[in-house]
């Protein structure tokens, strides 16, 4: 497959800061790409690039397989094709909910009866074909982000770029929209890069998933190949409860004081750090070579498990246990030496 | 490709809209910053006009402060701005407290009196007040006013008084809503550790908002400096000098003195830049920031038995400071003459009459001005529309750099203004030969320059308001410039619109010294007109067209704000669909 988005070596400054440095990325078509990454990392600027709603320092960028970006070449916001459902919604206070619909498509000179059909349809795909008539402010939040989807989707975008859409929703719904915003996308076949600082979120929603740190993309791929294989601890510990433990190869083994522990992924460098997930603690003898103790510190029912907190001669660890712990008293386990990822202990500055 | 536009191009496109953004600030600069920066460079360059010569020269400046009549200029405006602000701010802190916190009956009425006398012009209600308090005035008539009292009215003790009364609403809003962002818990804590409810308020609330209320002052300082009615009117009749009236006079009498002018303008406005940087100190201290939004609600003080004397004590500012004045225009309007008081054979509709009259001076002056004010307030609403606009395009550094230029030009006396006006169209090379001066299209430009900063600061306040996103959204889905005005942008802001407008046309129609300074010479406004027939005692119509003034005002305004909001729902719901052919059933 061909790249239907890409971005190559683009670099943004705003004001004294480096937003975004050097960096590369590409979406195929009909792919969602989630980026992930907490504030300030430049994921919004990155879509805002792509969209046109600022230029790159330095960089080239493609939109459906053609040049909007580069030295020679910057295609107007409204020729790119592009789709944005906004943070805040964005939703047109002064206009109806078919007028906020129709906007654009009046504007890009289609023909009455077809425009109502295009309204018409948007709005039903977000189940609010009923609500055309009112103004935003009778709308709720929920159904001021489907119209904002539907005011998007209409004007049918080679790529749709969705910057949080739900970090304004509140929980018991956004689980809810999320579903109904992947089904969506995926009905119309189109192509989306979805940004958010919310890891499962971010997990459950895309094809590959991008994490994002101080303007660089640190890592791209199937969410499941991030989690269990991150390339640095910082992806590791963002995509959720990561123990680490910095230390020195030897051999295939990695010294950790007090600890050796082994693993069979390949270390990237000398200086590494090895990391495993809380639900990866197996009782001590399922891997005796790597086995480690410690005191507990505290213990929090889940429901399927117990969260145990403790307290090793090295660092603090979280695992999942299957029976309460009483504190103060000393636990040992093991983790499987597949389950040991070896990364990068610091991302480069 | 299609699509595909060369970045140069996009170059381009900047360009085409760059002749629309010189235009604009030019236009700016023209109406605002030139008469300014002439006013300020004349009083220390004295050949800058005629000679075009850049020397800079303070012996004018030394001359206008060794100056005697200069020098008690500038002490009575000092000694007036700090007695009349005092007593204001203190009348104004009763008044808001009494608003804010007490059980007083009849709050809601008595809460309408700041609004109606911050609306109606100073130089109406001095006219007023020296129609009550002249030796044979009304207050005299009712046997209310001995000699003695009359004769000291005219002098700083009169002047006091009416700025009170003009100004103390200013310190009504300012600490009433320092007082309502107060929350009870401040006091409900000091209560807790043993004080006393006065205790409390003397040692708690009082510090708190001490802040608000030294702004009150220090705003109430500046407006007396800058204004111009009363110092036109009982100043002049009491023969009190004062900074805003001598630059007038100094424009006016025979010979005319420009430098002397500009040099006593200069003295203003070091003296306003002094309350304006005493402002924004006081403005950064930490303890406003402890006044926060999200108090608990204040607890009210039930008064007892003596609600009814402070409800007594409000509804005699109330008389004071609205109806007396109004009551004495209205009186004076319909009576024959003045000394003969309110008997029935006294009673005449020849003045109103004579103010409707086609062709006569009082009916020309009075459809001149709001014909001027109409022009006025369409022309600030367009620019400060299209300046706003351009500035919110233009970034954010552009947008506070215009932002603090028009706040600081809020602060300029009209008389200033018209000074600079004066010296840009009668006097520099190249504006004198339009032959403008003197005519009425110069005196709504003046207008124009005097209202556009407030007009601006409304305009840009509202624009500010709206989020980026929905432009960025307009823009997405293929709305240029021109499209993103008209649909997104005003449809957004036009309430904050009209009522900058509507704000420009009140003001105009009764804005004194610009048209006193500019009045064309084939007639003037009706502020000039009232002003001079008080002047020859022709009071009767003087009064009827001041009447008749604010009855027109105030009716077209208020039609033009109903039509707006009722035009308003139904755009709001169905126009902006209909405007562009959108779907929906109507």
């Amino acid at each position: 497959m061909t790249a239907w988005v890409a971005c190559r070596a683009v670099a943004k400054r705003l004001g004294a800061k480096q937003v975004l440095k050097d960096l590369d990325l590409t979406v195929e078509q009909g792919e969602i790409l989630s980026v992930l990454g907490p504030s300030g990392s430049g994921k919004t600027t990155l879509i805002r690039l792509i969209a046109g709603l600022a230029d790159p320092d330095s960089g080239e960028i493609d939109v459906a397989g053609r040049a909007v970006f580069g030295p020679r070449v910057n295609v107007p916001i409204e020729k790119r094709g592009v789709g944005y459902v906004f943070q805040d919604y964005a939703v047109w206070p002064h206009m109806t909910v078919a007028g906020n619909v129709g906007f654009g498509l009046g504007l890009s000179g289609l023909g009455r009866a077809e425009r109502d059909e295009r309204v018409r349809a948007a709005l039903a795909s977000v189940h609010i074909a009923e609500l055309a008539e009112r103004t935003p402010d009778q709308l709720s939040g929920g159904q001021q982000q489907r119209l904002a989807l539907a005011r998007s989707l209409a004007m049918r975008p080679e790529v749709l770029l969705l910057d949080e859409p739900l970090s304004n929703v509140d929980a018991a719904l956004r689980e809810h929209l999320r579903l109904e915003i992947l089904q969506l996308v995926r009905a119309h076949g189109t192509t989306a890069i979805y940004i958010t600082h919310d890891q499962s979120e971010a997990m459950a929603l895309c094809d590959r998933l991008a994490v994002m740190q101080g303007g660089r993309l640190l890592q791209c791929g199937p969410p499941e190949e991030l989690y269990r294989r991150p390339s640095a601890l910082f992806v590791a510990s963002f995509l959720g409860g990561a123990n680490a433990l910095r230390g020195v190869m030897d051999g295939t083994a990695v010294v950790a004081p007090p600890f050796r522990l082994h693993s069979t992924c390949p270390a990237p460098q000398a200086r590494v750090a090895l990391v495993f997930r809380p639900e990866d603690a197996l009782p001590p003898e399922a891997h005796p070579q790597n086995r480690m103790a410690g005191t507990v510190v505290a213990c929090m029912f889940l429901g399927r498990c117990w969260r145990v907190t403790l307290q090793t001669e090295g660092p603090c660890f979280q695992l999942d246990w299957p029976h309460r712990v009483a504190e103060a008293t000393t636990l040992a386990f093991s983790v499987a030496p597949d389950r040991c990822a070896l990364v990068t202990p610091d991302p480069e500055p | 490709m299609e699509g595909l536009v060369p970045r140069e191009f996009r170059a381009l496109t900047h360009w085409r809209t760059l002749p629309f953004t010189l235009a604009v600030t030019l236009g700016f600069g023209v109406l605002v910053l030139l008469p300014l920066a002439l006013v300020m460079g004349q009083a220390v360059m004295p050949g800058l006009i005629d000679h075009a010569d850049l020397t800079v020269s303070l012996a004018r400046l030394q001359t206008t402060l060794s100056d005697p009549r200069s020098l008690t200029a500038i002490l009575h405006t000092i000694v007036l701005g700090g007695l009349a602000a005092g007593c204001a701010t203190a009348l104004g802190f009763a008044y808001a407290l009494m608003l804010a916190r007490t059980d007083t009956p009849g709050r809601r009425l008595l809460a309408a009196t700041p609004w109606l006398v911050f609306l109606t012009p100073a130089y109406l209600k001095a006219l007023a007040w020296v129609l009550l308090m002249s030796p044979g005035g009304y207050l005299q008539q009712f046997g209310l006013l001995s000699d003695g009292a009359s004769d000291a009215f005219f002098g700083l003790g009169g002047l006091v008084f009416v700025h009170t009364l003009n100004l103390f609403p200013l310190a009504v809003f300012i600490v009433g809503s320092a007082m309502r962002g107060l929350g009870g818990e401040f006091e409900d804590a000091a209560r807790t550790v043993g004080a006393a409810s006065f205790g409390a308020w003397w040692r708690i609330n009082l510090p708190l908002l001490a802040p608000a209320v030294a702004l009150a002052f220090l705003a109430m300082f500046a407006e007396v400096a800058s204004d111009f009615g009363l110092a036109s009117t009982i100043a002049r009749t009491s023969d009190f000098g004062l900074l805003t009236y001598a630059i007038y006079t100094a424009t006016q009498n025979y010979p005319v003195d420009f430098p002397l002018a500009g040099s006593q303008a200069l003295v203003l406005l070091a003296i306003l830049s002094a309350v304006l940087l005493l402002d924004r100190t006081l403005r950064r201290q930490r303890s406003l920031r402890l006044i926060t939004g999200r108090s608990r609600p204040a607890r009210i003080y039930r008064l007892g038995p003596w609600r009814w004397a402070v409800c007594a004590l409000a509804a005699l500012v109330s008389l004071l400071s609205v109806g007396l004045p109004l009551g004495a225009i209205v009186l004076r309007a319909l009576a024959r003459t003045l000394s003969q008081g309110l008997v029935a054979h006294n009673i005449t509709w020849r003045w109103i009459a004579q103010a409707l009259t086609p062709g006569q001076e009082a009916n020309l002056a009075l459809v001149r001005s709001l014909g001027f004010a109409a022009l006025t307030a369409l022309i600030s609403g367009v620019l400060a529309l299209l300046l706003a606009w351009r500035l919110d395009l233009g970034g954010r550094i552009l947008r506070n750099a215009v932002l603090a230029v028009a706040m600081g030009a809020i602060a300029i006396p009209g008389v200033v203004m018209g000074l600079g006006f004066i010296l840009t169209w009668d006097r520099l090379p190249g504006f004198a030969d339009t032959g403008l001066y003197g005519t009425w299209p110069l005196l709504v430009l003046g207008y124009v320059s005097a209202a556009l900063p407030y007009a601006l600061v409304i305009v840009l306040g509202a624009i500010g308001q709206i989020a980026p996103s929905l432009h960025d959204a307009a823009r997405l889905h293929g709305a240029g410039p021109v499209v993103r005005l008209a649909r997104i942008t005003v449809p957004l802001i036009a309430s904050s619109l009209i009522t900058a407008v509507l704000f420009v046309f009140v003001r105009t129609v009764f804005e004194l010294p610009i048209s006193q300074l500019l009045q064309p010479t084939a007639g003037g406004p009706a502020p000039v007109v009232i002003v001079r027939l008080f002047g020859n005692d022709d009071d009767g119509i003087g009064s009827a067209l001041s009447l008749l003034a604010i009855l027109a005002t105030g009716g077209i305004a208020g039609a033009v704000w109903l039509a707006a909001r009722g035009l308003g729902r139904h755009f709001w719901r169905n126009g902006v669909d209909s405007l562009g052919g959108m779907p929906g059933g109507r």
